[in-house]
């Protein structure tokens, strides 16, 4: 007996299939069915071939049938409604199950949903954000982190701060927020250096409108200064090293007169040991190769009296009304205001020395420093710096200025292809002048030269003696000012590079 | 045969056609095209919050010198099959589409009642940016807004810039806060009583900068995001945010962020970047999702915040090794044509002029991943629309920063007309420069970008070819007719297929493909629009 098989299609179980060998014809009609159903290529049928229009390729390959037929609401506020333009809106339902575009990007989301995550950034993306959210003030000769998310009781981390011998410093920087305000300033730190200096020191001012007083105190540890004997005519090769611990505590008191003009007085005490130094690679100590010279191994605590005015016109941003820099605390030789770009500096000073002890190191410095700034083009920071500086020091009688405390020129303040402190004695001349142009948002590019004399009496000035270098520098700058600088300076003894940080006023 | 077999084999060789039917692959259209309403604003879970500092990012700066970020290549992506971008959570076509009167252009994004001045202000927070001190203030009606001041040394800037930019970004379809310019005493603002500073402090913070008038009132704007429930962060300018459900299109591949840079152009928004974006969580209809704004607008045109923006400020990234090598080599007497240029030294109008800007080598500060990828059919669908400004219309926009000096208004309102027209000779002619099509009666009908805006004549003669277009293959098949016509109106065939193709040629400009499709009553409406579709659009000048 014969068995005929009931079966049903494979695609929807509800139609009967027929024997067997009818299958085969079905499926055969199938496979013509999708012959005929397939689209034309542009070879077949000859047919102009478009470009895709609109939505891109994920958008079309989302359309696949596992998207169609989920969604259901009010048409407009889902965003499937057709509308004649965009401010014609004009929607209709649809049925579910018919394909539209909406309902594609709609079922795109939904599946998006049920895989989403929060973001997950990358270490190259933390690392950019920690950098942006790290914010830094530039100081004199300084730049202070905030650093993002940490809170250490308002100490932060610290760099430069120490005398140019120094290189590379570092510390913590301590403003107490107590003590901080609108009208207040207030900071103690500590620092280190990479050569063996360390210091500290501490600050609490208060300011008005057209006054500033504060007081001060620091204590430098300098194991590694130079000195090459006095004159313009002391020798590279006679270098020797000797070191001293400073400490100064005092005050300040200035008023300003207007906008520009701002006189003031300090007084202060201040005391300086002599110290062997640390002399490496057997470079001899200055109490060796200069033993005549003043002050060697003497300590001299000095009581410090002086006087201050200035002008200052110059466009440089910062609070002149601080007056910090003329403190004791600060060099008197200051540098050229990277960031000035038009304007006229003038300030004089003088300071009262008295040796507290021996009464043989008393002396009288007066200095002078007259720095121009134009503006060739405002929007491109083209512009020209000069700066003329002079220093004269006076004592009376058989009093002497210890070698340590000399005006010196050499060194990134003053004759860039100079070591630190390279020339010094009792008075001197030096001038500056820079052309300067920017040659990138953060960066700013200088060639500049530098001349310098030093003497101990009038008579001794003479054109053989001056002392010179050109160079080219490269200032990085903020918002804020210049941030570091490095500058490369040929003199007569050979070339020089600097890195520096800080934006000078 | 059987009559039932015979009925199963039509019923198989259905299924068959069925199953392979292309019609879910090829059709082009489908019946909801073209959609001007994006569904993004789907009840959805809410995104975390976070932040992005200020400025530009150091590492994405270098990555920007040697790559591209963001994965996507092709033509934008959220565009409906006119080339529009349908109105989103980023996005609202409004004047171009349905022209604002001078009034609403005036009023801008302020929809909502004033900052409540009943009581005094509550200072929540003092911040700081571009050097512009900035406060969260809390109004006497509960309404949180930012409070900015302008740099006594430039009054007018930043609150001018912004209140000019919002507007002009508003009518131009971008989400962008309230912007209100008031005139207040300091005695206004109080600290919050939460807060150990105090409101003297806080005052000082403040104005401590600012300038007064001759009354002691300081000119201050005011911005609010209506309808924030929560900020949640900027938005990036590419990929897409991973905890946002409605968020899907690469923001590379957006059409108004791309086409952004033609309006970032105009405006001079050299400083935009995501840390001037904002996203906002909002509720609507009991639906939760993210709306995307342009914020900080007190950078645009000439501002730099508390300064003039920098000459170089829209000429240059922020790091172009080839023009810094240029300058060093040169001390900075060479390397872009920008150091020429100047601008009348007028109280508000900082830096911004036109004679040296040229739409296509503009660029922002900051790379920009979707600027970079604007193509010409991105930059002609920005073009277009800020081509449709009036000059009317713009003197009503500048008017609403109420400047002191009416030379300011003045010398505005003609820049901004000028970086306009250099915009639109840009841009406008790609794909033959005609936009607005609709059929009209037994018409196509168009506009002549080109002839309404004096940059071409008004009788073109155009080649158009008509086809049958067959959308469920996506193929071009019989042609009808090809004619040549000088009107912005052409006669449809006499045919009538489900679905009409008309490429119009414009000799010497370009090509655009209207695709035409029958409606229930007969009548044909436009449903698709290709520019130059024998082609891919090129990039623009993003790079030089």
């Amino acid at each position: 007996m014969t068995h005929r098989t009931a079966s049903t299609c494979c695609l929807c179980r509800c139609v009967p299939i027929p024997q067997p060998a009818t299958r085969i014809l079905c499926l055969a009609v199938l496979l013509v069915g999708w012959m005929v159903g397939r689209p034309c290529t542009a070879q077949t049928a000859g047919a102009e071939p478009t470009a895709f229009l609109s939505a891109s390729p994920s958008v079309s390959a989302s359309a696949s049938p596992a998207f169609v037929g989920r969604a259901s609401s009010s048409a407009l506020r889902r965003g499937d409604g057709r509308r004649d333009g965009p401010g014609r809106a004009v929607a209709v339902d649809r049925a579910d199950d018919e394909p539209s575009r909406a309902r594609q990007w709609r079922d795109r989301r939904q599946s998006k949903r049920q895989t989403m995550h929060p973001p997950r950034p990358g270490w190259l993306d933390r690392t950019g954000r920690f950098i942006r959210r790290t914010r830094g003030a530039v100081l004199g000769d300084q730049v202070l982190l905030d650093l993002p998310d940490i809170d250490l009781y308002g100490i932060r981390p610290v760099f430069g701060g120490l005398p140019a011998g120094a290189g590379l410093s570092a510390g913590l920087n301590y403003q107490p927020r107590f003590l901080d305000g609108t009208n207040r300033h207030a900071y103690a730190q500590a620092l280190y250096s990479l050569n063996g200096y360390y210091g500290g020191d501490a600050i609490y001012g208060v300011e008005g409108d057209d006054y500033v007083h504060y007081a001060y105190a620091r204590y430098h540890h300098k194991p590694q200064e130079d000195f090459y004997g006095t004159g313009p005519d002391s020798r590279e090769d006679a270098e020797a090293i000797y070191g001293v611990d400073e400490v100064l505590v005092g005050g300040l008191f200035g008023r300003s007169l207007g906008d520009n003009l701002t006189l003031g007085t300090h007084a202060s005490v201040r005391a300086d040991r002599f110290v062997q130094g640390t002399a490496e690679g057997g470079m001899p100590h200055v109490s060796d190769r200069f033993p005549e010279a003043a002050g060697v191994g003497r300590d001299v605590t000095y009581v410090m009296i002086g006087s201050f005015v200035e002008y200052d016109s110059r466009d440089v941003p910062g609070d002149r009304a601080y007056g910090q820099r003329f403190a004791p605390t600060e060099d008197r030789l200051r540098r050229l205001s990277l960031d000035a770009t038009s304007g006229l500096y003038l300030s004089s000073q003088i300071t009262h020395h008295l040796d507290a002890g021996y009464d043989r190191f008393s002396f009288t410095r007066f200095s002078i420093d007259l720095q121009e700034y134009f503006s060739i083009d405002e929007g491109t920071h083209h512009g020209v710096a000069l700066r003329q500086f002079a220093s004269f020091t006076h004592t009376s009688g058989d009093q002497k200025v210890p070698f340590y405390r000399l005006q010196s020129v050499g060194g990134s303040e003053s004759l860039r292809g100079y070591p630190t402190g390279r020339f010094r004695d009792y008075n001197v001349l030096l001038t500056n002048a820079e052309v300067r142009c920017q040659v990138w948002h953060w960066l700013d590019m200088a060639v500049f030269g530098d001349a310098g004399h030093v003497f101990r009496r009038f008579d001794d000035l003479g054109a053989d003696t001056i002392r010179g270098n050109v160079g080219v520098g490269f200032r990085l700058r903020t918002d804020e000012g210049t941030a570091a600088r490095l500058e490369f300076a040929r003199g007569t003894e050979g070339t020089r590079m600097t890195l520096e940080l800080g934006s000078l006023l | 045969m059987d009559v039932r077999f015979l009925g199963l084999v039509v019923a198989l060789v259905l299924v068959g056609w069925m199953e392979a039917a292309p019609a879910a692959t090829a059709q082009r259209f489908y019946p909801d095209d073209p959609i001007w309403e994006d569904p993004d604003r789907m009840d959805m879970p809410a995104p975390e919050a976070h932040g992005v500092p200020d400025g530009p990012d150091p590492i994405g700066i270098l990555a920007s010198v040697f790559g591209q970020a963001g994965n996507h290549t092709g033509p934008a992506v959220n565009v409906n099959t006119v080339e529009g971008v349908p109105n989103s959570s980023w996005y609202t076509n409004r004047h171009y589409h349905d022209r604002l009167s001078l009034d609403a252009l005036a009023r801008g994004p302020n929809t909502r009642r004033p900052p409540d001045t009943s009581a005094a202000w509550t200072v929540l927070r003092v911040d700081e940016a571009n050097g512009l001190p900035h406060a969260v203030v809390r109004d006497g009606a509960d309404r949180t807004y930012r409070l900015w001041v302008d740099h006594r040394r430039h009054p007018e800037l930043a609150t001018g810039a912004a209140m000019i930019g919002s507007r002009l970004l508003h009518a131009l379809g971008y989400n962008v806060p309230e912007h209100w310019l008031m005139r207040i005493r300091p005695n206004r603002l109080t600290a919050a009583a939460d807060t150990v500073v105090q409101t003297g402090t806080v005052r000082k913070q403040i104005f401590g900068e600012a300038r007064a008038d001759s009354t002691g009132r300081f000119r201050v704007l005011l911005t609010r995001l209506p309808g924030a429930v929560r900020r949640i962060g900027p938005f990036a300018f590419h990929g897409t945010r991973p905890d946002d459900a409605n968020d899907i299109f690469p923001h590379e591949a957006r059409r108004e962020l791309r086409g952004l840079r033609v309006a970032a152009a105009w405006i001079n928004h050299s400083k935009i970047h995501p840390s001037r974006t904002m996203d906002v969580l909002v509720t609507e209809d009991d639906r939760k999702f993210v709306r995307h704004y342009l914020t900080r607008l007190t950078t645009v045109l000439g501002s730099g915040g508390a300064r003039p923006k920098r000459k170089w400020s829209g000429h240059e990234h922020i790091l172009e090794i080839r023009a810094v090598l240029t300058r060093m080599g040169t001390l900075g007497l060479s390397g872009g044509g920008w150091m020429e240029a100047t601008a009348p030294d007028l109280r508000g109008v900082g830096h911004i002029e036109s004679e040296q800007f040229r739409p296509g080598a503009w660029r922002p500060e900051a790379p920009n991943p979707a600027f970079e990828r604007c193509d010409s059919t991105d930059a002609f669908w920005a073009a277009r629309q800020i081509a449709a400004f009036t000059a009317a219309e713009i003197r009503a926009v500048v008017e609403t920063a109420e400047y002191s000096n009416p030379q300011t208004t003045d010398y505005l309102v003609r820049t901004l007309r000028e970086r306009q027209r250099a915009i639109a000779r840009a841009y406008l002619g790609y794909g033959g420069g005609i936009d607005r099509f609709a059929v009209q009666g037994d018409s196509l009908r168009f506009v002549d970008l080109l002839a309404r805006h004096d940059l071409a004549p008004a009788a073109t003669s155009r080649t158009v070819t008509w086809h049958v277009f067959d959308n469920e293959a996506d193929r071009v098949r019989r042609r009808l007719r090809r004619v040549r016509s000088p009107r912005e109106a052409l006669r449809l065939p006499s045919a009538s297929p489900p679905f009409l193709r008309a490429v119009i040629e414009t000799p010497g400009q370009g090509t655009t493909a209207v695709y035409l499709r029958r409606q229930n009553e007969g009548r044909y409406a436009v449903v698709g629009r290709e520019l130059e579709p024998q082609r891919r659009p090129p990039l623009i000048q993003a790079r030089e």
